[in-house]
């Protein structure tokens, strides 16, 4: 097809959501997960509470739950089961934590679901997401369980992550593994691609593409990453799906990137609502061939560009041959000047978070030996804090406080008494407006979250 | 290596999934004491019970089919009939010139029957089964609004049985006429004029009219019973007729809140109810300044429109004078007085020539002080017992005296910023918690008026009225279509009427 055809009529390519993967999962009588791990950008905790871990527990599960420290936020009115039977801690990355990935492991089935979506209301049914799910058994597993295994085995090592999730990212790599070990895996064509690895965009195809197809919520205002996709592609047509008024975008800087690199950029509408959260990339290479990126990173350079541990996102991917399409854009194309520019800052945009680095994060609190409090910081804590603790049962508005942990520390082990998993642990300074509090963070006792409802009349394995 | 089933791998895909918004009805979820109080204290009737023949008519119908052993689906058609025919009864009466000319109750069903009726007939065979074009979209016509009402009243013992408190003797000389027109196959203006004498505007000299305003007085002799507390909740109107001037159901509230002379005359009439209301008037207070804050900060949003948490935490910091959260809350005026006496803080001028956002944030802050003051009957009204969870509950006012002790050293911008948060995320809680959803179909249902979404915030429906109703101008209503109340055409004012020697 020569790239001055009209964008492709064919309808775009749908595919089920994992929830109804899960719920089956969970009325499985042999309860066949030993893992579930979620990474995620933001939470909703009461969303992931009362719709997603009951069914998790159900399946067999014990489960993990990790998203980015700077965004993070809990509302402690919804937290009732965090720390005491799931795990749940913080993140750091350079940029964001960003990855969307939701995996229930075991020894004989894996369900994976590598996705953009986040853990709250939208992220699993409000907003159009795009999302690439494994239903693996020994009989039908795909090379892509084993590649995800290695990635999670190297992924605590890139990020600074809290040790009690690291342990549960560990165990459910293991369990990808074995059960990719007892199995014949099967090539789909399908590549893992992350920012743990360096530039999510070196990882791509380098063959010269004739086309992208482009649609993300975030673009760079400045255009950095797709002057770098046409560096590498020089593609002579590129075409964007535009949320008009939502996408965050600025038309006029990247047709600018697109006329200074020869690439012809046009703008493709599509319904404002439901808002497309979803993010890819759509090839057509010279000789006629497709192939796609899936996942988690927007069109940014944080996103694309990223090379952790030392810059940009952490963002997960997958690149699909042969895809059907996904572009969601209209086949007229419309006028740059038409398309509002939008410049709200992506939250997960460095510069976002800047102001909110400086102070201390709490990623991580353990509760050890029921007596002991293991703390750990997303970096050296730039002052003294004080660390307050809402017990568990205790109306989220009560404190009391538990010790003080000295500047310079990035873990710190505190003697407590009476406390509880699931308590809500927050740091306390003082400023010249007032005291400041960081969110509150569970309590987890790694014990606890590892025991897992198994039936009778099955073993563990 | 091998080529994978194809079963393993889905997508990558568009992810085919949906959902259904809907309004959410208290999208903060802050009226749950006052709704659990006032259906304690003035039970009886509802917001949606509006015309006192109605009871009376409906414990007929149970009367007759207990008469008849008639099954639940012939009590229902014999319902939908009679309250078919009502209506066009009614509607008969308004050509009348007795009807007077300033009654505004209509029956129920008159938007679909007036028509019919000015057009020739109504058929009752159609009307006699629900669905699109009838009369009622529900199987039992309007008795569902009064049937809790009528069930607690002992009106009704169920559908088909008429309760203990039934007068069928009485009831059936004011109404039996409507059985008879509800057996014809259709009504015409003639057969319904025949009867109008049974007009909802006649119900104060009804032949039932003595039993009806008798359902609404209670008994205050029998302590501890429900009716001991409706009759004294009764007692409190008429108290507020007689001790000052009430032309509107604010005026009734503001007595109820603040007058010494309800306290003086619980004290020697030995009424604690007269304290509960105290209690949970002021608490109605609270609950409207949150649904009137969230009203406020949703209407920074147009409808369909979207607003940043940035934008709507800079716009109520805007609202905010520049000083402490504990400067400004010193500022308010006392609640009581030394004495212990309740004062209207929260009518005063200090608060209401406020802005409306610091306003209602005033008069959250000065909830937290009732809070401290009210005990007793009065603390039992306002918060319900202590022990229970909704007393404390996040946006309580025993949470917002938290929030003072956390929150006093720092501006009230910041204060402003963090109620932002607060209310944003307990809406998006509270629409959780009713949220649905569905395997079979694959939808989602969330019912919410406000969305947010990362960072963003997407208003999708417009906002109720932040007045709370407390059933105070139902039972107003019941009491003066019953005789026991009476409202000077003039002055609006309202005073005892003919039957008020049956309030206690």
């Amino acid at each position: 097809m020569s790239p001055e055809t009209p964008a492709d009529p064919t309808p775009i390519g749908q595919a089920p959501s994992i929830l109804g993967h899960l719920l089956q999962a969970a009325s499985r009588p042999e309860r066949p997960y030993r893992e579930a791990l979620f990474l995620t950008f933001n939470i909703d905790v009461g969303f992931f509470e009362t719709r997603l871990l009951g069914a998790c527990r159900a399946a067999g599960a014990a489960v993990t739950v990790v998203a980015d420290a700077y965004v993070y936020a809990l509302d402690p009115r919804s937290a009732r089961a965090a720390g005491q039977t799931y795990a749940l801690g913080l993140a750091v990355a350079p940029g964001a934590f960003h990855p969307k990935l939701t995996v229930l492991a075991g020894p004989e089935r894996a369900l994976i679901g590598i996705g953009s979506g986040n853990i709250t209301v939208n992220g699993w049914h409000r907003s159009d997401e795009i999302s690439l799910v494994i239903d693996a058994d020994a009989t039908s597993c795909p090379q892509l369980v084993a590649d995800l295994a290695d990635w999670l085995d190297e992924l605590p090592a890139q990020v600074t992550i809290g040790s009690t999730v690291a342990d549960g990212i560990l165990r459910t790599a293991n369990q990808l593994r074995r059960l990719a070990a007892r199995s014949t895996l099967a090539d789909t064509g399908h590549t893992l691609v992350s920012s743990t690895r360096g530039p999510i965009l070196e990882q791509l195809p380098a063959q010269r593409v004739r086309m992208l197809r482009l649609y993300a919520p975030f673009h760079d205002p400045s255009g950095g990453a797709l002057r770098a996709m046409c560096q590498r592609w020089e593609p002579e047509l590129v075409r964007v799906a535009v949320q008009p008024g939502v996408t965050v975008i600025t038309p006029d800087v990247l047709a600018s990137v697109a006329a200074d690199v020869g690439a012809r950029l046009t703008f493709h509408p599509c319904e404002v609502a439901p808002y497309r959260h979803g993010k890819h990339i759509e090839a057509e290479c010279e000789d006629g061939s497709t192939w796609s990126l899936t996942g988690s990173p927007n069109l940014t350079t944080a996103g694309l560009l990223g090379r952790l541990p030392q810059t940009g996102n952490c963002e997960l991917g997958v690149v699909s041959p042969k895809t059907p399409a996904l572009f969601p854009g209209t086949q007229a194309a419309m006028p740059p000047d038409s398309i509002p520019t939008v410049l709200r800052l992506s939250p997960d945009d460095p510069a976002r978070t800047a102001s909110s680095r400086s102070g201390p994060v709490l990623i991580s609190a353990t509760l050890l030996l029921g007596e002991l409090l293991r703390l750990e910081f997303a970096r050296a804590l730039p002052h003294e804090v004080t660390v307050q603790i809402s017990d568990y049962g205790a109306l989220p508005e009560e404190y009391r406080t538990v010790g003080e942990v000295p500047a310079g520390s990035t873990t710190h082990e505190l003697a407590v008494s009476n406390a509880q998993a699931g308590s809500r642990l927050r740091l306390c300074w003082a400023t010249g407006d007032g005291p400041m509090w960081s969110p509150d963070l569970p309590v987890v006792d790694p014990h606890k979250v590892m025991r897992c409802p198994i039936p009778s009349g099955f073993t563990t394995q | 290596m091998t080529t994978a089933k194809p079963s393993a791998v889905f997508g990558p895909g568009w992810v085919d999934q949906r959902t259904t918004p809907i309004m959410g009805l208290f999208p903060l979820s802050v009226e749950r004491h006052v709704n659990s109080a006032v259906a304690d204290h003035a039970f009886g009737v509802t917001t949606v019970t509006r015309a006192a023949q109605y009871y009376a008519l409906h414990g007929l119908i149970a009367d007759e089919a207990a008469r008849l052993s008639l099954s639940m689906a012939d009590t229902r058609t014999l319902l939908r009939r009679s309250e078919v025919a009502y209506a066009a009864a009614c509607l008969a009466h308004e050509r009348s010139p007795d009807h007077p000319n300033d009654w505004s109750l209509d029956p129920h069903g008159a938007d679909v029957l007036r028509p019919m009726l000015t057009a020739g007939s109504i058929d009752l065979r159609a009307m006699s089964e629900p669905g699109a074009g009838t009369y009622a979209q529900a199987g039992w016509g309007f008795a569902g609004a009064y049937r809790g009402s009528e069930l607690v009243l002992g009106i009704l013992q169920d559908a088909t049985q008429p309760g203990p408190s039934f007068d069928s003797t009485t009831v059936r000389k004011a109404l039996e006429p409507i059985l008879e027109l509800a057996r014809a196959d259709a009504i015409d203006l003639a057969s319904a004029t025949a009867i109008g004498e049974v007009c909802l505007c006649r119900t104060s000299v009804a032949a039932d009219a003595d039993w009806l305003a008798g359902q609404f007085t209670g008994d205050v002799t029998r302590h501890g019973t429900q009716g001991a507390v409706l009759g004294q909740t009764t007692a409190l109107i008429k108290s507020a007729m007689v001790n000052t001037n009430m032309s509107s159901e604010s005026d009734l509230r503001n007595y109820i809140s603040y007058s010494p002379t309800l306290l003086a005359e619980a004290e020697e009439r030995d009424y604690p109810i007269y304290r509960r209301w105290r209690g949970i008037v002021l608490r109605s207070k609270a609950v409207e300044a949150w649904r009137e804050l969230w009203g406020l900060l949703c209407d920074q949003i147009s409808i369909g429109g979207t607003a940043s948490r940035d934008d709507l935490e800079n716009w109520l910091a805007s609202q905010m004078p520049s000083e402490t959260l504990r400067h400004f809350v010193d500022a308010l005026p006392p609640t009581r007085t030394p004495g212990g006496d309740c004062l209207g803080a929260e009518i005063g001028s200090h608060v209401q020539q406020l802005r409306p956002a610091q306003r209602c944030i005033a008069v959250l802050l000065l909830s937290a002080a009732r809070e401290h003051d009210l005990t007793g009957e009065e603390g039992l009204g306002f918060r319900g017992p202590r022990g229970k969870p909704e007393a404390v509950e996040e946006l309580s006012p025993h949470w917002v005296a938290g929030q003072i002790d956390a929150w006093g050293d720092r501006p009230m911008s910041d204060f402003a910023v963090r109620l932002v948060n607060v209310l944003l995320d307990r809406s998006q809680r509270i629409a959780l918690r009713k949220s649905r959803f569905n395997f079979d179909k694959g939808t989602f249902t969330f019912p919410a008026r406000v969305i947010v979404r990362d960072d963003l915030v997407f208003r999708l429906y417009r906002n109720g009225d932040h007045r709370m109703p407390l059933r105070l101008a139902q039972l107003l209503s019941m009491g003066e279509q019953t005789g026991l109340f009476t409202r000077d055409p003039t002055s609006g004012q309202w005073q005892p009427g003919p039957r008020s020697d049956r309030v206690a």
